[in-house]
């Protein structure tokens, strides 16, 4: 036996609340997500309607009936039946003070978390910034008739040279006209004013208008306007699939490219490259490879630091890509790409490729049938109707270091679903283990492995063509032992990149050679040939 | 008797060494800094102000060329014959580097724009420019200071250590030459009363 206004509380609670954890507004994070001032507007609605329903609808009172599950048994004679069968039945009757009522105090607060609740569902950002312009919105335009024309004729200008003499002149008789100097007339307005004239009846007015608006969508609503319409609509409705998965994918930041990098190297030890926080710690590197490093990750850590230098670094220019979508697999077989053009599903699947690969490969056919959709419905989405090709935001590459004379690349063909994708294997000697070493021959072999039409030489270096003439002078120009600080100013005039051996065969010059020079140039390069080559969903 | 003597004189001096020599290497950086600041330190301010107010003048003026290179052996043949006029020596050399390398290091602390400022704001615009300039140093030091540096004041060693150390690492991370930050805070520290 439950009073009514107990179990309406109750039931509207228990309703509102089911609402806002399904729509998700009771997570944590939701919460959070409040600003201070609509979590301020919420309370206060809470507080303020909650109770004045409280106070009105006199919900703390005693309910007058009560609802009672009766089963099988027999009501009371004073009961009525109010729902149910034979069987499972609920009566009501008139309360008298035996049925169960929440008290005063727990009946105001469900009231006021009943409109709490209300207004988390009811009530965002958005809608409290929207309230917060209702005055505004609501103010009255007083221009609401047509301005009257003015009678007077405009005055001529008393600054109008000469015209003081002539006016007296015509005043007095002796001109027949001003000439120039009359008094200009206003110049009739170039549209007709539509608002309400000050002598015009409301009611002409308000038929005028209503004309008016008849007139226009007579242009508009035209059959041909109706069915385009129910024919998006149709196809949208179709497509809902699409757009459903469109939206998945923006809210899974699914990745919008792909690429791989094999490498036989190992893994270093506090590798930059990983799934979190390679943003921030690829965002600013040293510019100098780092050569004082020993031990078995050595080759690792100086092939890591030009990729993000190339890749990444945010010193001198945007990043060429997102480092959660580039991935280096360390420790792979040397025979890494003729295992993934044998079973590249198979392999990736070993390496931890696989679903990232393709997740990105499925992001490329939704957008395709989104673009088929816009095209169904007429709908132009700019630069986002252009959907690129596989190869150009999947790439899958393979450095090999082994002992050998010179480098080696090849070509392999990947099938992967029903894609036919080239991968480049790039077989290098190993990295010197030398500690004076500049690795410039590491920064061509990355560079080319990466972005493949890239060069960098004399012609594209900013220290000019007659890279061994400027080598030369710099060489002589560094031989003494007075100034030294002054003489380090002709380094920036040699580029290590096209002639390496100025600045190799001076290793005591390694630590003070300002590469930032040319590594900004070099940088520069590599990125528009890669920005040249892949893109991005 | 005299092949005996040979063997016994390289057995106790050692081999005479071979390759380039290697004034850039770490150990020579940090005792060329040391002197500089030892120069500096012994040099009166009269002396220096005339210095770098020459120095800096014709390299701002007469050897100012299109080509950086030209303007870098000009800068530093005008050193030269500065300090053979004075017939300052060795001494004169040191505190002469550190000011051309000064001069030359301008544009590195400051813009086109941050000196067009300067001119437009100021009757004196080369005043202000120098105390800009002092004032950066003077960034440039405590930066140093806070980072790496525990030297005593007068420990010249040890912050020729601090000097060679933080400007390598200025020179990596930010793009700020070794000579322009060397010439800076030995200028700085050198020329700031203890």
């Amino acid at each position: 036996m439950i009073g009514t206004k107990t179990l309406s509380t109750l039931a509207l609670v228990g309703l509102v609340a089911a609402v806002a954890r399904l729509t998700g507004l009771l997570r944590p994070d939701a919460f959070l997500a409040l600003d201070g001032r609509t979590a301020f507007v919420l309370a206060s609605f809470a507080v303020v309607v909650g109770t004045v329903v409280f106070r009105f609808w006199r919900v703390g009172e005693r309910s007058a009936h009560y609802l009672r599950f009766v089963g099988r048994r027999d009501a009371e004679e004073d009961e009525v039946h109010c729902v149910g069968g034979d069987r499972y039945r609920v009566v009501i009757g008139e309360n008298h003070g035996e049925a169960f009522d929440l008290g005063p105090r727990a009946q105001h607060v469900a009231c006021v978390a009943l409109f709490l609740l209300l207004g988390l569902v009811t009530l965002d950002r958005r809608a409290v910034d929207l309230l917060a312009t209702v005055p505004e919105r609501l103010e009255v335009d007083t221009s609401e008739y047509c301005s009257l024309p003015s009678d007077a004729p405009a005055a001529a200008s008393p600054s109008d040279p000469g015209c003081a003499l002539i006016r007296r002149a015509y005043a007095l008789g002796y001109a027949k006209d001003l000439g120039s100097c009359a008094p200009k007339e206003r110049e009739a307005s170039q549209t007709a004013c539509t608002r309400r004239q000050r002598d015009e009846p409301f009611l002409h007015f308000a038929w005028r208008r209503l004309r008016e608006f008849y007139r226009q969508t007579r242009g508009v609503a035209t059959a041909d306007y109706f069915a385009a319409l129910a024919h998006e609509f149709e196809a949208r409705t179709d497509g809902l699939a699409t757009l459903y998965a469109t939206e998945r994918e923006l809210i899974a930041s699914t990745p919008r490219a792909s690429h791989h990098v094999f490498t036989n190297l190992p893994e270093p030890p506090d590798s930059v490259m990983t799934a979190r926080g390679c943003l921030e710690r690829t965002r600013h590197v040293g510019q100098r490879v780092e050569s004082g490093v020993a031990g078995a990750t050595r080759g690792s850590r100086i092939f890591e630091h030009i990729v993000v230098q190339l890749m990444f670094e945010g010193r001198y220019e945007p990043a060429a890509g997102s480092c959660r979508e580039f991935q280096i697999h360390w420790g792979a077989p040397t025979s890494a790409c003729a295992d993934l053009a044998r079973s590249p599903e198979v392999f990736l699947a070993a390496h931890g490729a696989g679903e990232h690969l393709h997740a990105a490969l499925g992001r490329r056919k939704v957008a395709l049938a989104l673009r088929e959709l816009d095209a169904r419905t007429g709908r132009e989405r700019g630069a986002r109707a252009v959907v690129p090709a596989p190869e150009e935001f999947v790439s899958l590459s393979c450095y090999i270091e082994e002992p050998r004379a010179a480098p080696a690349r090849r070509f392999w063909t990947v099938r992967l679903e029903d894609q036919t994708l080239a991968a480049i294997e790039l077989r290098v000697p190993p990295t010197s283990m030398g500690g004076d070493s500049l690795h410039i021959d590491r920064y061509g072999y990355v560079a080319s492995l990466l972005a493949r039409g890239f060069h960098y030489g004399a012609v594209l270096s900013d220290a000019g063509i007659d890279v061994a003439a400027a080598g030369e002078s710099v060489s002589r120009s560094l031989v003494g032992n007075d100034f030294l600080l002054t003489r380090l100013y002709g380094l920036e005039s040699v580029d290590v990149f096209v002639a390496p051996d100025v600045i190799a065969a001076r290793a005591d010059l390694l630590e003070v050679y300002p590469y930032y020079v040319h590594l900004r140039n070099y940088v520069h390069l590599f990125r528009l040939q890669y920005e040249r080559e892949h893109a991005r969903l | 008797m005299t092949t005996l003597a040979v063997i016994v004189y390289f057995a106790v001096h050692g081999a005479p060494s071979s390759g380039p020599p290697r004034p850039y290497a770490a150990d020579a950086r940090a005792a060329y800094v040391r002197e500089a600041l030892a120069a500096l330190q012994a040099t009166d301010p009269t002396t220096l102000a005339q210095a770098k107010a020459y120095i800096g003048a014709v390299s701002q003026s007469a050897c100012t060329s299109a080509f950086a290179r030209l303007r870098v052996e000009c800068t530093m043949s005008v050193a030269r014959r500065y300090c053979a006029a004075k017939k300052g020596g060795s001494v004169c050399s040191l505190y002469a580097d550190v000011i051309a390398s000064r001069a030359l290091a301008e544009d590195y602390f400051l813009s086109s724009a941050a000196r067009y400022a300067l001119l437009q704001q100021s009757r004196d615009p080369r005043g202000a420019i120098e105390r800009e300039l002092r004032r950066m140093e003077g960034e440039l030091a405590v930066d140093m200071r806070l980072s790496s540096c525990r030297c005593a004041t007068d420990d010249t060693r040890c912050l020729a250590l601090a000097i060679d150390g933080f400007c390598v690492a200025a020179g990596d991370e930010h793009d700020l030459p070794w000579q322009a930050c060397v010439a800076a805070l030995t200028w700085f520290i050198g020329t700031t009363p203890r």
